[in-house]
């Protein structure tokens, strides 16, 4: 089952650090919004990245918690850049190169761009052909890895995300629940 | 649900502006001076800020190869970042360019081995400082396994030497038994060079696993290699050198041992960033064994 964590970017990392909660008027108020973006149009972006973030860790066989801590990332970083200044894509595949560090299953960055290259195709229902390693490619790489230091940078380097998931099983557990499959998987 | 820090007049965003205006995050700011030394991804320098004239270590990871940041690079400074306390090495800066990633930490003068190799001339109140977290490792609710090449070959744990992956934390408790008793002699304990001949010399001193040596011969055996260390020291070192990773004392409980005691009860007390020596009473003196005058010493820092 493909677990989808997306409309709730802010819900999920209070148990990090003691400073990842955002005040009301920095989440009214984002970066996008600031330079025109209206809400439902970045909206529908956080809501793409993530599933985007999600597909890929699938194709590369990444752990969840990989794709988990790619989208916290992404979410996080649009709260302090623009969707209008950093394109939305290049952001989510530096996101899923560096969680795939974090988690320690790591993925090279060429991989990261033929999966989401695919995902395009696969996306506009167009024919499946191999990326093609021209000056688009080179050029493709070098902005990730730009996009990557950004990320680290407007995080501060504090990229350790503390899930719930494993502390809500732990809580099922100790409330007699683990055999209730259902609610397992929900976490 | 939403949490608005009162205590702080700036925002996270102005704050970081002011600090960046300044020049913090800028290479400008630091002039590189001697090379220190080179490991297998980064270069340290000695350098020298100039906003504080102070000096500093500037430790410079090449970012050639094509991968962007370096995992080992990401952890030490996430980790790093949330560290504040009088023993670790703490991080000023960070100034991350298109070529390299430069962390700039306080400058330390000495490696352990230096330190207590002056000890004798200088006893002055310098602080032992925790450096290089390339390899630590967040702890958390424990899920996945590592791999069992972790940890410099004299202090990795028989455990871990013979495969298992299960570990945390108690693993770092058999080295810091391993670097108390090198403190203590000037020798490491376990100096092997391949991993059979390092489980061979930790089996001559502590006996087969199946098979353990009765602990009096265990002390036995240390206090002939270690004749400065006393009877509460023995012991304490037998607490960390446990076959089994469960029965490792923990750092918390190893700092209640009794060989610890002669330090007083406000030890317990410091808060993390407050030097030991700003406890009264507390200071280096030379080697007590020498005097054996051991019953008025308040000092357990084997210099």
């Amino acid at each position: 089952a493909v677990l989808k964590i997306v409309s709730k970017p802010y819900g999920k990392i209070e148990l990090s650090l003691n400073n990842v909660l955002l005040p009301e008027e920095k989440l009214l108020n984002t970066p996008s919004k600031v330079d025109g973006l209206d809400l439902d149009t970045e909206t529908d972006l956080r809501i793409l990245g993530c599933e985007l973030i999600q597909t890929a860790g699938i194709l590369l066989k990444l752990p969840q918690v990989a794709m988990a801590t790619g989208q916290v990332l992404f979410q996080r970083f649009y709260y302090s850049k623009s969707f209008v200044r950093h394109p939305m894509e290049t952001t989510a595949m530096s996101c899923v190169c560096l969680a795939s560090k974090i988690e320690e299953a790591p993925r090279r960055i060429r991989d990261v761009i033929n999966v989401f290259h695919h995902i395009r195709q696969v996306r506009a229902q167009k024919p499946i052909s191999p990326m093609v390693l021209d000056q688009h490619y080179i050029n493709l790489k070098t902005q990730v890895i730009k996009a990557e230091r950004r990320v680290l940078k407007e995080l501060g380097f504090c990229v350790h995300v503390k899930h719930p998931h494993k502390i809500i099983v732990m809580y099922l557990q100790v409330l007699g629940f683990e055999k209730h499959n259902g609610l397992m998987q929900l976490s | 649900m939403r949490i608005i820090d009162e205590q702080k007049p700036l925002s996270r965003a102005s704050r970081r502006q002011s600090m960046s205006e300044i020049g913090f995050g800028r290479m400008e700011t630091y002039t590189k001076l001697d090379k220190l030394g080179q490991g297998t991804y980064a270069t340290v320098f000695k350098g020298k800020s100039r906003l504080t004239d102070n000096l500093v270590a500037l430790k410079e990871i090449r970012l050639e190869h094509e991968e962007g940041a370096p995992c080992t690079a990401i952890r030490e400074v996430s980790l790093l970042k949330e560290l504040r306390h009088a023993n670790i090495v703490t991080l000023h800066d960070i100034v991350h360019t298109e070529r390299s990633l430069t962390l700039v930490f306080e400058y330390l003068d000495k490696d352990l081995k230096q330190y207590m190799d002056d000890r004798g001339n200088m006893l002055s109140m310098n602080n032992v400082k925790l450096a290089d977290f390339g390899l630590a490792r967040a702890k958390s609710v424990p899920t996945k396994t590592y791999s069992n090449e972790v940890v410099t070959l004299w202090y990795r744990p028989p455990d871990v030497l013979l495969g298992s992956t299960e570990y945390s934390t108690q693993i770092d408790m058999w080295g810091v038994g391993c670097i108390f008793f090198e403190m203590a002699c000037g020798r490491p304990l376990f100096p092997g060079s391949t991993v059979d001949e390092e489980l061979c010399l930790i089996f001559r001193v502590l006996g087969c696993p199946e098979t353990p040596l009765p602990v009096a011969s265990v002390s036995d055996t240390l206090l002939s290699r270690a004749p400065r260390l006393h009877q509460d020291a023995i012991s304490l070192l037998t607490c960390f050198l446990a076959y089994e990773a469960k029965a490792r004392v923990s750092a918390s409980d190893g700092m209640r041992h009794i060989y610890f005691k002669s330090l007083g009860p406000e030890v317990h007390l410091l808060p993390d960033v407050a030097s030991i020596f700003s406890v009264p009473g507390i200071q280096l003196s030379p080697d007590p064994s020498i005097s054996k005058s051991s019953k008025n010493r308040r000092l357990s820092m084997l210099l």
